[in-house]
């Protein structure tokens, strides 16, 4: 007998571990903009000070690297495109298990949304997916999943998959990738910025209020209950997006019930708000705000939990190193936004000029690379690689501003450390051409190769990633300044 | 409720286990209700008719076997009046199948030569009726028993409680297998006298677990995901050719054998779980040396009913070749319509008729080659070769099953013998109808295990999961986790896709 509970004790065990393993990699990791539970469930216990919850706008419009710059708090952004007031609700009470935030901003935008359709929207099926497929299992789930069921009248069908969830998660085998196994940037804190800029119309602001319908209201409530409960200042806010006529009135409606129960609410489209806020050169094609406007609503809002003065700078404490982190991937993607405009190698170099210490180089040559002539020698030896070395060939790492390793093109398949990361190069020799080439491979991305020039990649130690990779080659027409197709360099 | 819904996951161990608590004189009562709730869940109005017919065959057994007893000194007199019980039974059952299952059947095939007939003939108006779930099922396995009371191979059941389970055991209720009386009923009598230790067997739950492990691998992970494809080839015929339309043929005879067959063995091994040994429906069919040994291992309790209720009582094989020949294409012909109320399962039944009656006539010629030839039987080779013909003829006849009519079936065939598009296999190609390169992948890796299993029945004589219980307890845990797994990841159900019915269910 007892071995039998043994083989079955084995086959449960088993059964559990692998399909909970595999429940890891399978489930949906992207929470639709922000941070992101995945990387909310991996804080340090009750480290975040300020929290940011609602729509697109609010991971649009506050940048958390600049409130951690500047003044050194600790604040995240649970926000999802289009996020519907129950799911800010269900991301609130979730946040608050786990972190006790002394302000919490909630923006607006979809609040104040009426939806007369029996049958659920696209958009109403993903609130509820992001709801319940990206929190953790608990006994809530289910309180949560008929809550919605009532909300949204879905069928028990749905009820029974969105409790059970593999029904739903399972079909993404089809889909993994990289991120699904393993969390690179567990450090980000919610900012998705842009240096994309586009012309946005004014607010069409006026008087008229839509008050919220019955079901925003109670949101608004058991919000704001939560808040008091949990001791943490809340505070409504509706980012710069050029409103409509009927979405001002809307959220003139959220501010009517929002003063009504005593919660401060910033109208952020408002003409008096707007003065700060060029439509110009602060926005992105999509109405979002960009990196310049962010800047602006995010000194705001600085100001705001300033004069709440419950928030401390954490600067300098290892708990909240993440923090720190995120402020690196932050300069690392301005950074990038400088390179972009550089045409030419010395404008690149030039633009790198104030980080290329702090990061780690790899400059490996290809071909007849000696083709980029005096000019190009000159601008590597900015860059740390001396002119014997330019003119030997091969691959170097660089880190402030010295060679620290270096892999000849003789050598067989060699590894050159990055942070905690192992880079292999790889060098092929076309006997017929009399051309050597290098293959540069790092996290099962190529980085080479080019014929006749030299791949630059840069890569930062202390967060683990890939800044950027140029590669500079030599047609007939001269030195071409390409970038490597894999990177996503105006909006992160 | 179906097998693969989150329903069932829940019904099935509150039901097992409280029935595995529960004192004896508790159980039978506890499972009819739980039967009826299983039956219900569909439609609970429907209810009502597997009642009525459960009461009429009850009372039927009981009177048939009270006339016995009463008149035993008269047998001819007591005779014709147990077989006007029993044709007033057949009667009614019969009707209520037919009104269910048949009538707008009829309504439409008249509706059809009226108009053939009479130029400008309306068509007759049908009647609103939905097909009440496995009325085929338990309509014959309560007329079975009524035969069997009838022809004094089983005592008529006194309690109408044990008789009432018997019929709508959940189980096998709505897709077979069509039990005996002499099997199931022979059990539920036996019931409360089994002790708890009993009924905690270990061994017998673990392999009844497998069992419903195993049939939804084969559900939802093969019969399901070659339905993509065999619906996408069968509904866009006319735009594919050879290749495609023999692949949509040979998916929808693996689509049914995996579907019906994971049906079965979901409800045997659900029915094991709770102590009760349902029969085999399938033995390895695709192994099957001719249409005629295809039957005895496909659907065999249906097989095995048509033979004692229908084939012999119309004479057999015993009255001469011609007797026998028209004998079997009653008896095919039949089992076309009872699968389902259309001229395509009575064509497929006929198909299967002619094969049958084909064999007869070239059986000795066949001898004779071999003997001639010196044809080694039971060898590899012969074997394959007679399993792939038989294979051939039968998925040949599947697509008058699959086809919504006989029209489109033969305009299928057509296409497929006159459209070369060998082509298709190369790149991309295979990938355009329905499933994708990781889709076939899965498929092909999940047939290698189903060929296994079939290879150990064909080999050992053993159902999987009695030749998986002889086996070393890691390799038998390994099988398990790794078949749970692959259910649950590559499983065909959930978010984007239609629960689908077992394609049974209709019949």
């Amino acid at each position: 007998m007892k071995r039998r509970f043994a083989q079955a004790a084995a086959f449960i065990i088993a059964s559990v571990l692998i399909i909970s393993g595999i429940y890891g990699v399978i489930s949906y990791k992207a929470t639709g903009g922000g941070g992101g539970f995945r990387n909310y469930y991996g804080l340090g216990k009750n480290t975040v000070d300020v929290l940011f919850i609602g729509s697109s706008h609010a991971h649009c419009s506050v940048n958390n690297a600049q409130l951690w710059n500047e003044k050194g708090i600790s604040s995240f952004t649970l926000s999802s495109a289009n996020q519907s007031i129950d799911t800010t609700w269900y991301f609130l009470k979730e946040a608050f298990k786990t972190q006790h935030p002394k302000m919490v901003f909630a923006e607006t935008f979809n609040f104040n949304r009426s939806d007369e359709t029996e049958e659920l929207t696209d958009e109403e099926l993903t609130n509820v997916y992001r709801a319940d497929l990206l929190t953790k299992f608990s006994t809530d789930t289910f309180g949560r999943v008929l809550s919605q069921q009532k909300d949204y009248g879905f069928d028990d069908n749905l009820r029974n998959e969105l409790l059970l969830r593999f029904p739903i998660i399972h079909t993404r085998y089809e889909e993994l990738t990289a991120e699904d196994f393993s969390n690179e940037t567990s450090y980000k804190k919610g900012y998705q910025g842009s240096f994309e800029t586009g012309q946005m119309r004014d607010p069409e602001a006026n008087d008229e209020i839509i008050m919220p319908d019955e079901k925003c209201t109670g949101y608004i409530d058991k919000i704001t209950k939560l808040c008091k409960e949990e001791g943490a200042e809340l505070i409504l806010f509706c980012a710069p997006g050029g409103a409509n006529t009927e979405e001002y009135s809307r959220q003139n409606g959220i501010k009517a019930y929002a003063e009504s129960c005593g919660i401060k609410f910033i109208n952020m489209n408002s003409p008096e708000f707007m003065d700060r806020i060029d439509t110009s050169t602060d926005f992105r094609f999509d109405e979002h705000l960009n990196n310049s406007g962010a800047a602006k609503v995010t000194a705001y809002i600085e100001e705001l939990i300033d004069e709440n003065g419950t928030c401390a700078d954490h600067r300098g404490d290892k708990a909240y190193s993440s923090w720190d982190k995120d402020a690196l991937y932050v300069r690392d993607r301005f950074l990038v936004g400088s390179l972009l405009n550089a045409e030419t190698l010395g404008d690149y170099i030039a633009a790198l000029s104030e980080d290329k210490d702090r990061l780690d180089v790899i400059v490996s040559f290809s071909g007849n690379h000696a083709a980029m002539g005096e000019e190009g020698k000159a601008v590597f030896t900015g860059l740390g690689i001396d002119s014997d070395s330019f003119d030997r060939g091969g691959t170097y790492k660089v880190s402030g501003g010295v060679i620290t390793d270096v892999v000849t093109p003789e050598s067989d398949v060699s590894t050159i450390k990055l942070g905690k990361k192992d880079c292999r190069i790889k060098y092929h020799e076309d006997e017929e051409k009399q051309i050597i080439t290098a293959d540069i491979s790092l996290d099962l991305v190529n980085y080479g190769a080019f014929v006749n020039g030299a791949t630059v990649l840069l890569y930062d130690p202390e967060i683990d990633a890939v800044v950027d990779c140029i590669y500079m080659d030599f047609f007939e027409s001269g030195l071409q300044l390409l970038r490597h197709e894999g990177m996503d360099l105006i909006t992160y | 409720m179906l097998f693969n819904s989150a329903a069932f996951l829940v019904f099935f161990p509150i039901v097992s286990i409280v029935y595995l608590l529960l004192p004896g004189k508790l159980r039978r009562i506890f499972l009819l209700a739980a039967s009826y709730y299983f039956y219900m869940s569909w439609n609970a109005k429907y209810a009502v008719l597997i009642l009525f017919s459960t009461v009429v065959t009850w009372l039927s057994g009981l009177a048939i076997e009270k006339v016995r007893t009463e008149t035993q000194d008269s047998n001819d007199k007591s005779r014709k009046k147990e077989k006007a019980i029993l044709a007033a039974c057949i009667t009614v059952n019969l009707a209520i199948l037919f009104v269910f299952k048949y009538l707008n059947f009829s309504i439409n095939t008249i509706s059809a030569i009226r108009k053939i007939l009479i130029s400008g003939a309306d068509s007759l108006g049908t009647l609103n009726l939905l097909l009440p779930v496995g009325i085929s099922f338990y309509t014959f396995q309560a007329l079975g028993y009524v035969i069997d009371c009838y022809r004094g191979d089983f005592k008529a059941e006194k309690s109408f409680i044990r008789y009432a389970l018997f019929v709508s055991f959940y189980p096998q209720l709505v897709a077979g297998p069509i039990e005996r009386s002499k099997n199931l009923l022979a059990q539920i009598n036996t019931v409360p006298d089994k002790s708890r230790k009993e009924l905690f067997n270990y061994d017998r739950i673990r392999d009844g677990l497998f069992l419903m492990l195993w049939g939804m691998f084969l559900k939802l992970v093969i019969a399901d995901r070659v339905g993509i494809l065999v619906d996408y080839v069968f509904d866009n015929y006319y735009k594919h050719g050879t290749g495609a339309l023999i692949l949509g043929a040979i998916g929808f005879g693996i689509q049914i054998y995996c579907d019906f067959g994971s049906y079965s063995t979901i409800a045997a091994g659900a029915a094991e779980v709770m102590g009760f040994n349902l029969m085999e429906n399938f033995v390895a069919p695709y192994f099957a040396q001719s249409v005629t040994d295809f039957w005895r291992r496909w659907h065999i309790s249906l097989s095995i009913w048509f033979r004692d209720y229908l084939y012999i009582p119309l004479g057999g094989n015993r009255r001469g070749l011609l007797i026998k020949l028209r004998n079997l294409m009653i008896t095919f012909a039949v089992s076309g319509l009872w699968h389902g109320a259309a001229w395509t399962y009575v064509f497929w039944g006929i198909l299967h008729g002619l094969y049958h009656v084909v064999e007869s006539l070239i059986k000795p010629l066949i001898t004779r080659i071999k003997k001639d030839f010196e044809i080694p039987e039971g060898t590899f080779g012969v074997r394959f070769i007679n399993a792939v013909i038989t294979f051939a003829a039968v998925d040949f006849a599947w697509i008058f099953f699959r086809a919504p009519s006989i029209k489109s079936a033969f305009d299928y065939i057509r296409v497929m013998f006159t459209t070369p598009d060998f082509w298709l296999l190369e790149g991309e190609g295979l990938y355009t109808l329905g499933l994708n390169a990781a889709q076939f992948r899965i498929l092909s890796i999940a047939l290698l295990a189903l060929l296994f299993a079939d290879i150990v029945r064909e080999k050992t004589g053993k159902r999987f999961d009695r030749w998986m219980a002889g086996q070393w307890a890691p390799f038998r845990i390994i099988c398990g986790v790794t078949l749970l797994v692959v259910t649950v990841v590559f499983g065909v159900y959930g978010a984007g896709f239609d629960a689908r019915q077992f394609i049974y269910f209709q019949f």
